[in-house]
C-alpha cells in the first residue's frame, strides 16, 4: 500500500492507483473531460492536472501514478485558474449557440461541460468565440455525429477500439483541424460500424446521439389511416425510470404501458413475447445441432450489434450462427401477418414500432431480409431515450402514473424471456428449455448462475443427464472477439455487444454512475 | 570576433577513414565510456539541455535498447542537424556506432525531416562508402546491429521523442503521456534512448579528447562547443560555431553576423521560435543554458534569428501563432485550442478588429499552456508570442482599432 496526502489528508491506497482515483477516494473529485473509468487514459483535456511537491508544472492526476510520501494539492488558485481557461478555450471552440446556455439545448442533462462549469465555478467566459464549421454525419441508420459539438477527448475513439474490438473511429487530418472521424471521412453508416452506440454512451458532450425517429412515430399516430402497434423490449422496463429520477433498476412497465396508451398508441405489446418463441426455436435449433454434431457451437443472434460485428470480422462463423430471427423481427413479422390477418387490416396500414434498449435495432430493422409485402416488419425503432423525451414532452411524470397491463393476446409470457435484458440471460433461458425438451423435466434448479452476471466472458459446463454441454457467454464485443478465438471449444455461445448486455445497451439512458450496470443488475429481472 | 571550431573544424578537415575514435570506444570498453560522458558533462543539443549521460543510465543495463538518432529538424530557424547531415555523416555515422556501442544496442534509426532530401542523400552515400566499417561493426560486435535511416513523416511535433517514436512505429504522431519515459518503454515497448543529431556527433570527439578535455569548454552546465544558426536580419547569417557561456548574444550578432546593415536592431530570438525574444538592451547576456534562462528565454536549438526595426512585432506573432496552431499534434486542448485562440486574437488585431484586452488573454493562453500542455511543444508555444507582446507592446496597440489591408 501507498501512503500520501491529497490537500493534507493522509490516503492510503494501492500500488499503481492513479492520484485521481486516489483523490476520488476520498470524495476529492478532480474535473476531467477524457478521463473516463472504463478506457485507457488519454491525458488530452488537461483539466485533472494537480500539483505534486518537488515536481515542476502540473502533471495530469489521471496518469501519474501514486509514489510513498506524495503530497499531491488538487484546487491551488493557480491550478483552479488554469483549468478555467482550458475549459473556457474548449468552449471558445464550440458551437456558438453553447457558451453555456444549457436551457436551449437539448443535450444539457447529459452534458459534462454543463456539469463541469458547475463544479469548477465559471462565472463567465472570457475567451473570443473562433467560428468552427462542422458537419453532421448521418450516414448511419443508428446513430448521428456532429463534429461541430466534439471536443475531440477520444472516449468514442476509445470504446469502439478498447471495448468494442471495432475501431471505426480515429482522429483524422492534422493540428487544428484534428476531428475524429471515419476512414476517409466515409461515415458511420459506410464502415464496419455495428451501430452498438457504446460511443454515444461515453460522449460527454453529446455529439453523438442516436438517429431520431420520434417526429415519425409521432406522424404516424397522428395518422387516422394507420393503426399503429409498439413492442417494449424487456430490459427498458428496467431502465427508463431512470430519465425520471427513479432508482437504477426499478421496474415502471405498468406506468410505462399507461403513458404509451395517452400518446395514442393502438395496441402496446411485450417483446417478451417473441423473446420466449426465439428461445423455444433457439432451443430447439440446439437439439438438434447437437443430436447432429453439426454447426456446433450454435451462436445466439439475437443481438443486432453482435450480428453486424460477426459479419464484418468473423464472416466464418456465419454459419454457426442461430437461424433465427431476434425478438423484434419476430414480433414485426408477426405483427404484419398473423395480427394483420386476424384484425382484418392491411399490413401497409400497420405501423410497427418498438421500443428498444439498442441503437443496432435501427439498423437490424432496415435490414432488406426484413420485410414482406413491401413494408418492413418493423418500421421505426425507439431507443428507451426517445421514449422518455416523448413522455416527458406530453409533460408525463412517468413514475407518477396509474398502472396498466399490456395489450393481449401478445401479453401472455412464460417469464423466462425477461431474462433476455441480461447478458446470460438468453442463454439462461434457452438452456431451461433445452433441458425440459431433453429430459421431459423441469430443471429443479432454474438459475445458472454460472453464466450469468457482469463478468465479460463466463463458461460453464452443464449435465443434462449424463450430457455435458459446454456453455460460454460474453458481452462486450473485445470480450466477444477473445471468447470466440476458442469458438470450437463450446456447443453454445451467447454474444451480446454491450458491456452488461442489453442493460448497458446503447439505447439506454446515458448514466453518469459508473456503477449503474450492478444496481441494475441485482434487481430480480425476471419480474 | 573568434569563432571556435570544434565540432567544424573536425567536418572541416574531411573524413580520415580510420574511424579512430569508434575504434578507441571499443578498448575502453562501454563503462569507461560512460565515464567519459558523464566527465564530459554533454548535454541534449536539441533543446531541452537535459545530461546525456543520466539520459543513458536509465537504459543502461536494459537488454535490447533502441536508440533514435532525432533529426527531425523543425524548429524554425534551425540548419545546424542538416550542415551536420550534409557535411559531417561521417562524424555522425561514428557517432551513432560509439552510442550504439556504449547502449549494447542493435536497432539504430536515424529519423530525418523529409524535407532534407540532400542530407538524406549525403548520409546515405556515407553509408555505401563506410559499408566495410559497418560490415566489420557487425562481425566484431554486434551481429544483430541494424540502422535504419527513416525519412520523416513533415511534422514539427516528430521533434518530440515521444512523438517521433509515434511516427516510426507508423502512428499519427502525437506525444506520449510520460511516464512511463521512452527510457523505460518507448519504440514497440523497448526501452528506447532519443538524442539529436548534434549531440551524438559530439560523441567521437568526446571519447577522443576525452571527457575531460570536452568539459574543460564552456561553463558549468554548458559544457563544450554550440552550434549556432544565425538568420533573419543580419549581413552575414550562416552556421556558426561558439563555446559556450564565453560568447554574448550581442557579440553573435554584431560579431559573427556583422550587425543589421546599419538598421537599429529592435529584438533576437535566441534559440528558435519556440523561445522567448529579447531587446537590444536584453543582449550582454551569456549564451549558455543558464544564463539565458535567467534572461528568461532559453538557448532552445541554438537557432538565433534576428529582426531590426523595419519588422512589426505583430507580424512575427502573427506567423509564429499560425506556424504553432498549424503544427499542434491536435491531442491536448491547452495546446490544441490555446494555440486556435492566439492566433485568432492575433490575426483579428491584424486586421484591425482587435481590443487591448486580447493581449492579456493571450499571455493568459500562453501561462496556461506553458504549464499544462503534454509537451515540449505545447508548452512553449507562448513564449515568443508572450515576450514580444511585454517588450514591444506598442506594436500590437497601433492595430488596435485600426484596420489593415494586406
Amino acid at each position: 500500500m501507498i501512503k500520501l496526502k491529497i490537500n493534507d489528508q493522509s490516503v492510503e491506497v494501492a500500488e499503481g492507483t492513479s492520484v485521481f482515483k486516489a483523490a476520488e477516494s476520498i470524495g476529492c473529485k478532480i474535473p476531467a473531460l477524457c478521463y473516463h473509468r472504463d478506457l485507457s487514459v488519454y491525458g488530452g483535456c488537461r483539466l485533472c492536472i494537480v500539483e505534486i511537491k518537488g515536481r515542476s508544472g502540473f502533471p495530469i492526476s489521471c496518469a501519474t501514478p501514486v509514489e510513498q510520501g506524495m503530497e499531491v494539492l488538487t484546487h491551488t488558485p493557480e491550478i483552479c485558474e488554469t483549468r478555467k481557461n482550458i475549459f473556457d478555450l474548449i468552449l471558445a471552440y464550440y458551437p456558438f449557440e453553447c457558451r453555456l446556455k444549457c436551457y436551449s439545448c437539448a443535450s444539457s442533462n447529459i452534458c459534462e461541460l454543463r456539469e463541469l462549469a458547475e463544479e469548477m465555478g465559471i462565472k463567465k467566459l472570457k475567451f473570443e468565440p473562433v467560428p468552427r464549421v462542422g458537419k453532421i454525419d448521418d450516414s448511419s441508420l443508428a446513430v448521428k455525429f456532429d463534429s461541430s459539438r466534439c471536443i475531440n477527448c477520444g472516449r468514442c475513439v476509445r470504446v469502439c477500439r478498447e471495448v468494442q474490438h471495432v475501431g471505426i473511429l480515429s482522429p483524422g487530418r492534422r493540428g487544428p483541424a484534428t476531428q475524429v472521424t471515419t476512414f476517409m471521412d466515409k461515415g458511420m453508416g459506410n464502415v464496419d460500424c455495428t451501430g452498438c452506440g457504446q460511443c454515444l454512451m461515453v460522449c460527454p458532450v453529446g455529439a453523438i446521439q442516436e438517429v431520431s425517429n420520434i417526429d415519425k412515430v409521432c406522424a404516424a399516430i397522428a395518422d387516422p389511416q394507420k393503426h399503429v402497434v409498439v413492442q417494449v423490449a424487456p430490459s427498458v422496463r428496467f431502465t427508463i425510470g431512470e430519465e425520471f429520477g427513479s432508482r437504477p433498476g426499478e421496474n415502471l412497465e405498468k406506468q410505462m404501458v399507461t403513458a404509451l396508451r395517452q400518446m395514442g398508441f393502438n395496441q402496446i405489446f411485450d417483446t417478451v413475447f417473441t423473446a420466449d418463441l426465439t428461445i423455444m426455436e433457439e432451443s430447439a435449433e440446439f437439439i438438434k445441432r447437437f443430436t447432429e454434431k453439426s454447426k456446433l457451437p450454435l451462436i445466439s443472434s439475437c443481438c443486432p450489434g453482435w450480428i453486424n460485428f460477426a459479419e464484418d470480422h468473423l464472416p466464418e462463423l456465419k454459419d454457426n450462427l442461430s437461424t433465427c430471427k431476434s425478438p423484434q423481427q419476430m414480433f414485426g413479422a408477426l405483427l404484419k401477418s398473423y395480427y394483420a390477418e386476424k384484425n382484418e387490416l392491411d399490413p401497409k396500414d400497420i405501423v410497427s414500432v418498438s421500443v428498444m434498449p439498442c441503437t443496432a435495432k435501427k439498423i437490424e430493422c432496415m435490414r432488406p431480409e426484413m420485410m414482406q409485402n413491401d413494408t418492413y416488419d418493423v418500421d421505426y425503432v425507439l431507443t428507451t431515450r426517445e421514449l422518455a423525451e416523448m413522455i416527458q414532452s406530453r409533460a408525463l411524470n412517468l413514475p407518477d402514473l396509474s398502472k396498466s397491463e399490456y395489450d393481449a393476446p401478445f401479453g401472455i409470457t412464460t417469464g423466462a424471456g425477461v431474462l433476455f435484458g441480461v447478458s446470460g440471460g438468453v442463454m439462461e433461458a434457452a438452456l431451461r428449455t433445452a433441458y425440459e425438451l431433453i429430459t421431459g423435466e423441469e430443471l429443479p434448479q432454474i438459475d445458472f448462475d454460472d453464466v450469468r452476471g457482469l463478468a465479460g466472458i463466463k463458461s460453464a459446463e452443464i449435465d443434462i443427464k449424463g450430457t455435458k454441454i459446454k456453455v460460454a457467454v460474453a458481452n462486450g464485443l473485445e470480450n466477444a472477439w477473445q471468447l470466440l478465438k476458442h469458438a470450437a471449444d463450446y456447443h453454445f455461445i451467447e454474444i451480446m455487444a454491450c458491456v452488461g448486455g442489453c442493460i448497458g445497451g446503447g439505447g439506454q439512458p446515458v448514466s453518469r454512475d459508473y456503477d449503474i450496470l450492478k444496481k441494475t443488475q441485482g434487481r430480480d429481472l425476471r419480474g | 570576433m573568434f569563432e571556435y571550431k570544434y565540432l567544424k573544424k573536425f567536418i572541416e578537415a574531411g573524413p580520415s577513414g580510420d574511424f579512430a575514435s569508434l575504434r578507441k570506444a571499443l578498448e575502453y570498453g562501454r563503462d569507461n565510456c560512460l565515464n567519459e560522458l558523464e566527465k564530459s558533462g554533454l548535454v541534449g543539443r536539441g533543446g531541452a539541455g537535459f545530461s546525456t549521460a543520466a539520459k543513458w543510465k536509465f537504459a543502461w543495463n536494459s537488454p535490447n535498447v533502441v536508440l533514435i538518432c532525432n533529426g527531425d529538424e523543425g524548429e524554425p530557424g534551425s540548419f545546424k542537424d542538416r550542415y551536420l547531415l550534409e557535411n559531417g555523416s561521417f562524424l555522425l555515422l561514428e557517432g551513432l556506432l560509439i552510442s550504439a556501442f556504449m547502449l549494447n544496442s542493435s536497432e539504430v534509426y536515424l529519423y530525418v525531416r523529409d524535407e532534407y532530401k540532400e542530407a538524406l542523400e549525403s548520409f546515405r552515400k556515407c553509408l555505401d562508402d563506410n559499408m566495410d566499417l559497418i560490415v566489420w561493426y557487425c562481425e566484431q560486435i554486434d551481429p544483430e546491429f541494424e540502422l535504419k535511416v527513416i525519412s520523416g513523416g513533415g511534422a514539427y511535433v516528430c521533434g518530440d521523442e515521444t512523438s517521433l517514436i509515434n511516427s516510426l512505429e507508423g502512428k499519427r504522431p502525437h506525444s506520449r503521456i510520460k511516464p512511463p519515459f521512452p527510457a523505460e518503454k518507448g519504440l514497440s515497448g523497448l526501452p528506447t534512448i532519443v538524442n539529436n543529431v548534434e549531440t551524438l556527433s559530439n560523441l567521437p570527439l568526446i571519447i577522443r579528447d576525452g571527457g575531460a578535455k570536452f568539459s574543460s569548454l564552456g561553463v558549468e552546465g554548458s559544457r563544450g562547443s554550440k552550434l549556432i544558426c544565425l538568420s533573419g536580419k543580419v549581413d552575414k547569417p550562416g552556421l556558426y560555431e561558439i563555446e559556450m557561456g564565453k560568447v554574448t548574444l550581442e557579440e553573435i550578432v554584431f560579431g559573427f553576423g556583422g550587425g543589421c546593415s546599419g538598421k537599429n536592431l529592435k529584438f533576437v530570438i535566441p534559440g528558435g521560435t519556440s523561445t522567448g525574444a529579447l531587446s537590444l538592451q536584453e543582449l550582454q547576456v551569456a549564451v549558455d543554458y543558464d544564463s539565458l534562462r535567467a534572461a528568461g528565454t532559453s538557448l532552445g536549438t541554438g537557432a538565433v534569428i534576428v529582426a531590426d526595426e523595419s519588422v512589426d512585432a505583430l507580424d512575427v506573432a502573427c506567423n509564429a501563432a499560425d506556424f504553432f496552431m498549424s503544427e499542434t499534434c491536435g491531442i491536448c486542448f491547452p495546446c490544441k485550442e490555446g494555440n486556435r485562440q492566439i492566433d485568432y486574437l492575433l490575426k483579428l488585431t491584424r486586421q484591425g478588429k482587435g481590443e487591448e484586452r486580447y493581449l492579456e488573454l493571450i499571455q493568459d493562453v500562453a501561462v496556461t499552456a506553458s504549464c499544462s500542455a503534454r509537451c515540449g511543444l505545447g508548452q512553449s508555444c507562448g513564449n515568443l508570442v508572450s515576450s514580444l507582446i511585454e517588450k514591444f507592446r506598442s506594436d500590437f496597440l497601433k492595430h488596435v482599432g485600426e484596420a489593415r489591408h494586406d
